[in-house]
């Protein structure tokens, strides 16, 4: 028993010790090919982390994030609202679910990039076209996922609060939110991505601001070392993000897992 | 006093809705305050509709359901609903399953503690306060389902094979705690069963439906004295009692097993002697 527990104390050591060295390695790498390119094609990781600080300095890195960050907050939140509100309303209907799923699994397949001038024409160049089509990025995913995870509702469950009278909002935040969570969190995370994704493409093709603009100006300026500062932050944050999800996900996953063994 | 009047429910089927389906046909029972009565019937033969109706989630075709005089247009206060099985929330504890309903309606936390407390000790699970249902046996997880109907106090609790999933001993005890529980609490309860060992143990009477479209077939009053324990279940007059039943269900049975499967039952296979083997609760 000791043993063990002793033997997967030691596993769980190794796996953290090679989640951080893979990173270290990465670091090496990159230094031995800026080494090898030279410093006009890729800057070293000293020249990038320099250009992070005093990006930080300056306050250009900060604002720019700052931009970023609100455009894919204020996205992000109305693709979740919709994405959500969506699935479940699909979820709970069979037939507008046979009707309308074809048709968003369809335009989920589409690279929404083609699309981009239809949104520059609409909401012209400036924060709303970016919020547009980081929310046109992230919605998809979250109602398909959401549609998904409506199927692990319990009919009894939904009838029980149909016996205690429940009105929409409880039955919703009451029995349909802690029956999906498990499967809405990877949309949840699957959406955060793809909505970064899209407002990042937005700023920079069809904006004045944020980190994304900020990045196609240091590409065309040849700035590597700047260009490479703002990857970083965009990956950090990007990385922040999802490791919060992943935990979030382990820990219902594992509750999850628990429920299914008992509806065995 | 609860009025099931005349009452027929068509579905429609397919996509388009054309062809419909007739799942009740006609069912007519008036059931008086405190009564036990049980629903046995074959296979598909509406007795889930039934309590559908009777809980208001869906509308009568023709008839009307009522309570003390008021028809039933949708889900009911006075009427507490138990499900088949795994009906408990899984991401609540057991007190906070069995708070669920006060929680939704605005009762207050001290007082929704006091109920849930009496009811948790009515059903046996004292102690079982902060387990999660995924921690707990099927019966135990009955209980609890039966602990949050009951603490909102419902006049009549409409029951759908409450222990259909379970073994036979537990079915058995716990058909014994629901005849406590029944005494205690007074309610009417409607118990919707395929076994027919289970509804001769528990109810006043018995109503024995038809394949579908589902009709009350006969309505059989048990004479069996209360109270009844698991030595009632080895008298002549229980044997007889479950006989009878047989004897009206089992042409139903076949019935509606042909309705399931498509195909024709012998009819000479359902002699008194297989009667009895067929009608342990372990065989459903």
């Amino acid at each position: 028993m000791s043993v063990d527990t002793g033997g997967r104390l030691r596993g769980v050591d190794a796996v953290t010790a090679g989640r951080l060295l893979v990173p270290v390695a990465l670091v090496l790498l990159w230094q031995a090919l800026a080494t090898v390119a030279g410093e006009f094609a890729l800057a070293t990781p000293a020249a990038t982390v320099g250009e992070l600080l005093g990006g930080f300095a300056d306050g250009w890195l900060l604002a720019d994030l700052r931009i970023t960050l609100f455009t894919l907050a204020v996205a992000y939140a109305l693709a979740v609202l919709v994405g959500v509100w969506v699935g479940v309303a699909l979820g709970l209907s069979d037939f507008w679910r046979e009707v309308f799923e074809p048709l968003i699994l369809g335009v989920y397949s589409v690279p929404k990039v083609t699309l981009y001038p239809v949104f520059l024409f609409v909401f012209a160049l400036g924060v709303e076209s970016k919020i547009a089509f980081g929310w046109f990025h992230g919605v998809f995913p979250v109602a398909i996922l959401t549609m998904a995870a409506m199927e692990t509702v319990e009919d009894d469950h939904l009838k029980i609060g149909r016996s205690l009278l429940l009105s929409r909002w409880q039955t919703f935040r009451e029995i349909i939110v802690p029956s999906i969570l498990p499967g809405l969190v990877i949309g949840l995370r699957l959406g955060f991505n793809l909505t970064f994704l899209g407002v990042v493409l937005g700023e920079m093709f069809a904006s004045r601001a944020g980190l994304g603009y900020t990045l196609v100006e240091y590409i065309v300026g040849a700035q590597i070392a700047r260009m490479l500062a703002i990857i970083v932050v965009l990956v950090a944050v990007a990385a922040a993000v999802n490791v919060a999800f992943f935990a979030a996900e382990k820990r219902l996953g594992a509750r999850g897992g628990e429920t299914a063994d008992v509806r065995m | 006093m609860l009025e099931i009047d005349n009452v027929s429910k068509t579905y429609g089927l397919g996509d388009d809705r054309t062809s419909t389906v007739k799942a009740l046909d006609s069912v007519d029972m008036t059931i008086d305050r405190g009564e036990f009565v049980s629903i046995i019937g074959p296979t598909g033969c509406g007795k889930s509709t039934l309590f559908e109706l009777i809980g208001g989630l869906v509308e009568p075709t023709e008839g009307r359901i009522r309570i003390e005089g008021d028809p039933v247009t949708g889900p009911d206060p006075r009427i507490g609903m138990v499900f088949q099985s795994h009906s408990t929330f899984p991401w609540l504890s057991v007190l906070q399953n069995v708070t669920f309903g006060l929680r939704m309606n605005g009762v207050d936390k001290a007082e929704r503690r006091r109920r849930a407390t009496e009811m948790l000790d009515l059903v046996g699970l004292t102690g079982f306060e902060n387990a999660r249902p995924s921690e707990l046996s099927g019966g135990m997880n009955q209980r609890v389902a039966i602990a949050r109907t009951l603490v909102m106090e419902p006049d009549i609790v409409l029951m759908d094979e409450p222990f259909g999933a379970l073994d036979e001993q537990t079915r058995l005890i716990l058909g014994e705690e629901l005849l406590r529980i029944w005494r205690e609490t007074g309610a009417t309860i409607l118990f919707v069963t395929h076994n027919i060992n289970e509804a001769a143990q528990l109810s006043d009477r018995i109503a024995v439906m038809s394949a579908r479209p589902g009709r009350f077939k006969a309505i059989v009053e048990n004479d069996i004295p209360r109270p009844r324990d698991g030595d009632t279940m080895t008298t002549a007059a229980f044997n007889d009692l479950v006989q009878r039943l047989w004897n009206e269900l089992k042409d139903e049975s076949r019935r509606g097993l042909e309705q399931k499967t498509g195909r024709r039952v012998d009819a000479e296979s359902g002699d008194g002697a297989e009667a009895k083997a067929e009608t342990r609760p372990a065989d459903t």
